[in-house]
């Protein structure tokens, strides 16, 4: 049931998305080969370890990039349903409605994972290319990933609530957009702000309680969501 | 049909889509990271809170922005394929594209407007004495305005293009991204369209102080660039939607 459901949404996926999925860590890593070719010899100054540092430097925008692309993702599919009148249509297959939800949830994890994983290896190739020595820091960049993917979720749950639950997509946009923003404010916030956990300000290989509030609070956003949106009259 | 026609029929679609929320989001936002902003300049008080509240906005919120209105003014046709219903009034389509393009137009100034209040709701909250730089802020307002053109009639014409919400802003987030990183660089900032609501709005409040922020190298690139780039995504738009087949 859950396998037919998913190839069946599979099919709906725009190209877009897999673009975006391969091109923001493309292009976020490229900005940093960028700026490293224009000022080489001072960002190798700034730290010994020079992988590390990498890790660091290309870390700062990713939390960023990872809330526009998850915005930009949940909107792609929940236009699909909205602009072409089929939710009704959904929920009278004989088919669990909670079913419905969560099958859309599967494939948009699984495509922020797997961009998550290209952004590491994206990074490997730019540090190897620089010359770092092939001793690569691959626990490192892989905990640098799966830590912001985890601080990230409240956010996925968020958009996927606004965007599934409300035809106007403008909505869930721009609460994305705001919330892509303030993020790279939330430096010197409170800890308990969401905003602040990506950012993995107590170090990038840490596991900082912000992790554990990222998982625990986007728990209970998805329950509540996905209860909110199974429960509500459908309507177009 | 008169054109005042048409821009009302824009108007009633876009009147119960909770524009406001969309309008106010930025400067309510950039009201919030004023008042956290410690950044202080000791010669004017108001300075610092002012471009924190600057480079919050105009950086990505603002070209991102130009991407959710061309959408949203576009949304009633992108669901139900209603784009045909709207080409057979007998209006032309050019008349269609403008007034749309003027509505968007509407909600950027309403949004520079709020944003203009918002920065001296912070200063006031934050308990500024000195009087506050009305015509400062609204020189840099102003510039931001205009340097937001260019995006618009872009994302409108890929609005009518692509054909659904979301598509044009994955393109938009694309091409500002890099935009915080190029308009670092004297040079190329002045080349690139996305990065000329961050550039316009804080050398135009510098300029206006009587300083440099030194982000521009040279205002006339800055304003060749921008009338060109808006004459060409607007004539390559309109032709675009003028002459494309609607199925």
């Amino acid at each position: 049931m859950m396998r037919a459901l998913i190839q069946s949404d599979l099919m709906k996926v725009k190209k877009m998305v897999w673009v975006m999925m391969i091109a923001f860590p493309a292009g976020l890593v490229g900005l940093q080969a960028v700026n490293y070719s224009l000022r080489l010899d001072h960002l190798l100054g700034l730290h010994d370890d020079y992988w590390y540092f990498l890790l660091e430097n290309v870390h700062i925008f990713w939390p960023t990039i990872l809330v526009l692309t998850l915005t930009l993702i949940i909107s792609l599919f929940a236009s699909v349903e909205h602009e072409t009148h089929t939710w009704t249509k959904l929920f009278s297959l004989p088919v669990n409605n909670g079913k419905i939800y969560l099958s859309k949830l599967a494939i948009i994890l699984t495509v922020l994972i797997v961009s998550s994983v290209l952004f590491v290896i994206f990074s490997m190739i730019l540090g190897l290319s620089l010359g770092f020595g092939s001793d690569l820091p691959l626990m490192a960049a892989s905990q640098m990933s799966l830590y912001t993917f985890i601080a990230v979720l409240p956010f996925v749950f968020i958009q996927f609530w606004l965007s599934m639950g409300f035809t106007n997509q403008g909505i869930a946009l721009t609460t994305g957009i705001a919330n892509a923003v303030f993020i790279m404010y939330a430096v010197d916030m409170p800890t308990w702000l969401p905003w602040r956990w990506p950012l993995l300000l107590e170090g990038i290989t840490t596991i900082a309680p912000d992790i554990f509030y990222g998982l625990g609070t986007g728990v209970v956003l998805t329950v509540i969501s996905l209860i909110h949106l199974t429960r509500k009259d459908v309507t177009a | 049909m008169m054109f005042s026609n048409v821009l009302k029929s824009e108007w009633l679609k876009l009147k119960h889509s909770k524009v406001v929320f969309i309008v106010l989001a930025s400067p309510v936002l950039a009201t919030i990271i004023g008042l956290f902003s410690t950044m202080h300049v000791p010669e004017h008080q108001w300075l610092g809170t002012i471009t924190t509240m600057i480079l919050a906005h105009s950086a990505i919120f603002l070209p991102l922005l130009t991407g959710v209105f061309a959408a949203l003014i576009c949304r009633h046709e992108h669901s139900g394929g209603s784009w045909k219903q709207v080409l057979t009034l007998p209006v032309s389509r050019l008349q269609i594209y403008f007034a749309k393009f003027i509505v968007i137009l509407f909600l950027l100034t309403l949004t520079q407007t709020a944003f203009l209040i918002a920065t001296w709701v912070a200063g006031t909250l934050k308990g500024f004495s000195d009087p506050f730089p009305f015509v400062n802020v609204l020189m840099s307002v102003g510039v931001g305005w205009l340097a937001c053109l260019p995006l618009i009639a872009l994302q409108l014409w890929l609005a009518t293009m692509l054909t659904s919400f979301a598509g044009p802003s994955v393109v938009n987030v694309m091409l500002t991204f890099p935009a915080v990183i190029i308009a670092n660089s004297p040079l190329f900032g002045p080349l690139y369209p996305w990065a000329h609501p961050l550039l316009g709005m804080t050398q135009a409040l510098s300029y206006s102080l009587g300083g440099d922020a030194g982000f521009l190298d040279s205002a006339v690139t800055f304003y060749v660039v921008m009338i060109s780039s808006l004459a060409l995504f607007t004539v390559v738009g309109s032709v675009h939607f003028q002459r494309r087949e609607w199925v």
